[in-house]
């Protein structure tokens, strides 16, 4: 029994040495295999009297415990290094580029609609529709321009074979659509956006824009409200530290009339190259004109409101800081894939947010 | 318009510094577009008068003349012109001077004589004279000033010129220097500024019959020169620099009024004219030939002023060239009126005449302004002119009082402003109030109603003094309409298969639409009747030219794959009306895409077919619209590579196909495929949600098939069949197939089918799946579709 006195060595020893799966499986066999060692020795244990075989059968299973402990984490090791040498042999050059992932997107114009839509659907406004090609009692005469009126000449239009007809100017004829679809019921919100047509092009105007229209009828509205609203708007889309000025100006379906400028989202209203003075113009507003309520259905003497619109492409530069609004309706897909998500106002609100 | 900052002082002494009346126009709702300081051009040039000529060595046509300056320092200069003789005092520019042409003066050598800088003529100075004061020759001083007196003290120093943007509504009160100079004392609390007198007229008999309702005021003053004048220096100055080139005394006083009193005139050589005078509408097809030197055929709309044989002039727009006055002309006849203002637009924009007299007089103008316009013009000849008589037809009317309402305009401004502070505020407008009505004052024009006067109130008050309120009442947030929402859903969808969305421009043209528009079942288009461009002549009945274009110039780019898609409206005539129906396209390139790592293979067809597909099933529209075989094929589609895309009442809405490559050819494209389809109107779209089913627990176990198919049949063919043997199955549990493989061999077409089961209540075993299998391949070996083995 001598020799057995140096086995926990020896097995410890030879689990050490092997070197990979297939030698230490060898080393299992040799000792615990069919004919190994450790399994004879216990196996002839029944030749020992009772007293004896006890004893040396809980010595034999010590070992045993020993060696699979030994074993499970040496094979536990050597599973790691062989692993190791394999995956060193399938090294990539993780500085090359993989595939594009293949992806859409809604165009620029599109989301920034959608974006400004929301803000007023949250303030309570109804989304109203309208054609885009509108007879000229809802694109003028219904909005107080009279045909041979100054008021025709600041929009210049197109014209078409429909006798009555005209691409619409402005969103503004959803004005009186709407409240002849309210039928004189107070309160009334509504916005309506969409495409819009005039007869100018150059580095600034397009003969297509896209307008949002945003009307409210009520019993005591008053110019107070318009301004809120206009705060509340621009602090929505162009971060919580806008400001707003409002300058007197003339829209024939509105009266007063105010054109409406927002503090520069670029240098915050201290003057840069994009604005100028600080302030950017940024829509069109006022109380409607108490011929056009009349034109609704609406009794002035009664009711008051008011009316914006405001264009959505001038938005959508504001937010994503481009400078060519032509380029907006190129569809050229390298300039429309470098449109990022919309964070309105995120400079502002991030700069806030670490502040608190 | 063009103001200057000196024209303004003339009627409001004590004018702020510039910035603040910059301040003050953009408060009233004047938007100053630039600024431009003017004169400093006149601060070297100085008077010197001449002491000495002699004829230049070498020239004959130039002299040499010494002049002595106000520094008492003598200077001789060579100088072409004939005029200038000892003792007549001129302007000469030293060296230095920078000229109206933009060339700076030096020290010429001309012809071997040094000469530092020039003596002037008038015309180099911006000016027009006289014979006396030297004509186009040198200008010959008679002032008093004393020599080295510059020419811009004389003219009052350095100026500034306001160049304005004026809405329609200020046009009608604001288009002059009195008119804003009044608007500027109501913001700087500063009394009115003071209008002349108006003019007393006589009883000559030069005025016959005048059309009063389009003309209600019609005046004509004879008047003549004594002697030749120079319109005064200061007047021809402040012309210039707002844009209007000095002419003549008549033309440039008339030119004058008109900018600083808002009143257009006019002059007629009384010579050339067969009195007396009458207003009238004109003839059907009476000519005139306008002052342009345009012959113009008249209609009955417009107003005409005319003598005892034909039209002289368009009333309020434009004069006639046969009774025009010219710079030696010494009698005239000058009118002063005022025009019904709709009458005057309608024929300045029939005409297509944007006169400045037209400008004024379709906007409105100040009846007033007519009586005393005249008074103004005489002031200004002097000792020079004298009144032959005069005659003014019809009346100033009276102007319709304004009830006061200070509730009502407080409620729709939203303020609390007291009556005391908003009637002080009209007070300083020149509105007057007795007991409970409001006089408008005659050059408010645009002030008719209530609403009006609470326009002037924000004005003058501020809009920054309204408070800022937030509408009150319960907000439910509002809802979009079911059709924008169902739009917003399939465009969202196809940017979610990786197609980006285009916006293109409605108009189009026949030639833009040809090859994509069918020709024989198409509906009438719209034109456009004044387009931007010829091929932009008509609007849209189809979104496959412009998606076509757009793919066209993104390849002409770069060489790119594309996926695109637009959803917008197209438009038809039906008879006398519009029709706007939306539509979708979607284009997607199919040709080799770029040399790219890692390497992607071209798309198919079958990507657009997939996304179709999976868009429609998403939006909830794949009963909506489905897939079939196609009739009939518009020509640009491939004629072995289509699909139809048909309504629940089988009626073609679309087309789904690649396109005949011939088309492409202009593109830069060897392989595409399109998608139409008219989506109808959204809102009554049949939405079926896609069914959310729960997902099984246990295993699902598969069967790969392959199958060979008889020539006459496609894949759809062999599906159906399958689906039809799975039917009672699937009542038992779940089968699906995929297709997995599919390639032509030896024996046709062989087709590998992925038939997976699952069960919701146990793991499937041999037993329940290999019977389906047998009746499947029973079935199908009936119809002469075999397994490979
Ligand atoms: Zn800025």
């Amino acid at each position: 029994m001598s020799d057995r006195q140096g086995w926990s060595k020896a097995m410890a020893e030879a689990i050490a040495e092997a070197e990979s799966s297939d030698q230490l499986e060898r080393v299992r066999l040799e000792w615990l295999g069919k004919k190994g060692r450790l399994t004879t020795a216990m196996r002839n244990l029944g030749d020992l009297p009772s007293e004896r075989r006890r004893e040396e059968g809980q010595r034999f299973n010590a070992l045993r415990e020993s060696f699979e402990t030994r074993y499970r984490q040496r094979r536990q090791q050597i599973a790691t290094e062989e692993e190791d040498r394999q995956l060193r042999m399938e090294v990539l050059d993780m500085s090359l580029p993989g595939p594009e992932p293949i992806v859409g997107r809604l165009h620029p114009v599109s989301r920034v609609t959608r974006m400004v839509e929301d803000v007023f659907l949250k303030m309570g406004y109804t989304l109203a529709e309208g054609p885009e090609v509108e007879t000229n009692w809802y694109n003028f005469e219904a909005l107080n321009v009279p045909e041979y009126h100054p008021a025709r000449a600041m929009q210049d239009s197109f014209f078409v074979n429909l006798p009555g007809y005209v691409l619409r100017t402005q969103t503004s004829p959803m004005q009186i659509r709407a409240m002849e679809k309210a039928r004189g019921t107070l309160p009334l919100r509504v916005i309506s956006t969409g495409r819009v047509y005039r007869r100018d092009e150059d580095s600034t105007h397009l003969p297509m824009f896209t307008q949002l229209e945003a009307l409210v009828i009520d019993r005591n509205v008053g110019l107070a409200d318009l301004k809120g609203t206009l705060l509340t708007m621009a602090r929505e889309l162009f971060g919580p530290r806008t400001q707003i000025r409002l300058r007197p100006s003339y829209f024939p379906f509105t009266e007063p009339s105010l054109e409406v400028d927002i503090s520069c989202v670029v240098c915050q209203g201290r003057g840069c190259a994009v604005c100028q003075d600080g302030w950017l113009e940024i829509l069109g507003s006022g109380m409607v004109h108490p011929t056009v309520l009349q034109n609704g259905g609406y009794n002035p003497e009664r009711a008051n409101g008011f009316a914006l619109g405001l264009g959505i492409e001038r938005v959508a530069m504001l937010i994503y800081g481009a400078d060519d609004i032509r380029l907006l309706y190129q569809n050229d897909l390298s300039y429309l894939t470098t449109f990022g998500e919309l964070w309105p106002g995120a400079e502002e609100r991030s700069r806030e947010g670490n502040s608190e | 318009m063009k103001t200057t900052y000196h024209w303004l002082t003339r009627h409001l002494p004590d004018l702020p510094e510039l910035d603040q009346v910059v301040a003050g126009l953009t408060a009233m709702g004047v938007e100053v577009a630039a600024t431009e300081s003017v004169g400093a051009e006149y601060a070297t040039v100085e008077l010197a008068e001449v002491v000495a000529e002699e004829r230049h060595p070498d020239a004959d046509h130039l002299r040499v003349v010494t002049v002595v300056r106000g520094t008492g320092q003598k200077t001789r200069v060579v100088t072409g012109a004939s005029n200038g003789r000892p003792g007549d005092r001129l302007w000469y520019a030293p060296p230095g001077t920078q000229m109206l042409d933009g060339r700076t003066l030096g020290i010429a050598n001309l012809r071997g004589v040094l000469s530092p800088g020039m003596l002037l003529s008038a015309a180099e100075l911006g000016f027009s004279v006289s014979a006396e004061g030297g004509g186009e020759g040198l200008w010959i001083w008679h002032g008093e000033q004393p020599l080295g007196t510059t020419l811009l003290e004389i003219l009052g120093g350095v100026d500034t010129v306001l160049d304005l943007e004026l809405t329609p509504n200020l046009a009608a009160f604001d288009q002059s220097a009195i008119g804003l100079a009044r608007d500027l004392a109501a913001y700087f609390r500063r009394p009115l500024p003071t209008q002349p007198a108006p003019w007393t007229f006589g009883d000559a008999p030069w005025i016959g019959q005048v059309d009063l309702p389009h003309a209600p005021v019609y005046t004509l003053t004879g008047l003549q020169l004594r002697r030749s004048m120079d319109t005064p220096w200061w007047m021809q100055r402040l012309l210039r620099v707002v844009g209007q080139r000095p002419i003549s005394p008549w033309v440039d006083l008339t030119n004058f009024l008109l900018w600083d009193l808002g009143q257009p005139l006019h002059v007629f050589d009384v010579d050339r004219v067969a009195l007396p005078i009458a207003v009238r509408k004109a003839r059907d097809g009476e000519r005139l030939t306008t002052l342009d030197g345009i012959e113009r055929t008249l209609t009955a709309d417009d107003l005409v002023i005319a003598d005892r044989h034909e039209a002289l002039a368009l009333a309020g727009v434009m004069g006639g060239r046969a009774t025009a006055v010219t710079g030696e002309t010494r009698r005239v006849l000058l009118e002063s009126a005022h025009f019904e203002p709709t009458g005057i637009y309608r024929t300045m924009r029939h005409h297509q005449i944007e006169s400045d007299a037209a400008l004024h007089f379709g906007k409105g103008t100040d009846p007033q302004a007519a009586l005393f316009a005249p008074a103004a013009l005489v002031s200004y000849l002097g000792d020079c002119g004298e009144v032959t008589g005069s005659r003014m037809a019809g009346r100033v009317g009276e102007r319709r009082p304004i009830r006061w309402n200070g509730d009502q305009v407080r409620r729709l401004l939203g303020v609390g402003w007291s009556d005391e502070e908003m009637l002080s505020d009209l007070a300083r407008l020149g509105f007057d109030r007795d007991a409970s009505n409001l006089t408008v004052p005659s050059y408010r024009p645009d002030v008719e109603a209530l609403h009006d006067v609470a326009e002037e109130v924000l004005r003058v008050h501020g809009v920054e003094n309204v408070p800022m309120r937030s509408l009150t009442g319960p907000i439910v947030p509002g809802r979009r309409t079911a059709r924008a929402v169902r739009l917003h859903a399939l465009a969202a969808a196809w940017a979610e298969v990786g197609y980006w969305e285009i916006v293109t421009s409605p108009f189009t043209s026949a030639e833009r639409e040809a090859g994509w528009v069918a020709t024989e079942s198409a509906t009438e288009p719209i034109a456009v009747q004044n387009p931007l461009r010829p091929e932009d002549s008509r609007l849209r009945r189809s979104l496959l030219p412009g998606l076509v274009e757009t793919i066209g110039q993104n390849r002409a780019r770069r060489d790119q794959e594309l996926a695109v898609f637009e959803l917008a409206p197209v438009f038809h005539r039906r008879g006398d009306r519009p029709e706007q129906q939306y539509q979708l396209a979607v284009g997607r390139t199919l040709d080799e895409p770029p040399p790219r790592w890692p390497r992607r293979p071209p798309a198919t067809i079958y990507d657009l077919k997939a996304a179709l597909a999976w868009v429609l099933r998403r939006v909830g529209l794949a009963e909506e619209f489905t897939l079939v075989l196609p009739e009939a094929l518009p020509s640009w589609a491939h004629p072995g590579r289509a699909l139809a895309v048909v309504d629940p009442h089988r009626a073609q809405r679309g087309v789904l196909a690649e396109v005949r490559p011939s088309l492409l050819e202009p593109l830069r494209v060897k392989r595409l495929a399109l998608l139409v389809l008219d989506v109808g109107d959204p809102a009554t779209w049949a939405l079926r949600s896609p069914e959310v089913a729960r997902p099984s627990r246990f295993p699902s176990s598969y069967r790969d098939l392959s199958w060979i198919l008889p020539e006459s049949m496609g894949y759809a063919d062999l599906v159906q069949r399958i689906d039809r043997v799975l039917v009672p199955v699937r009542r038992e549990f779940d089968v699906r197939t995929a297709l997995i493989d599919r390639f032509v061999g030896e024996h046709g077409v062989s087709v590998t089918l992925r038939v997976t089961f699952q069960s919701n209540a146990a793991t499937l075993s041999e037993r329940e799946i290999e019977p389906v299998i047998d009746r499947m391949v029973s079935q199908l070996d009936a119809e002469g579709i075999r397994l490979r083995r």
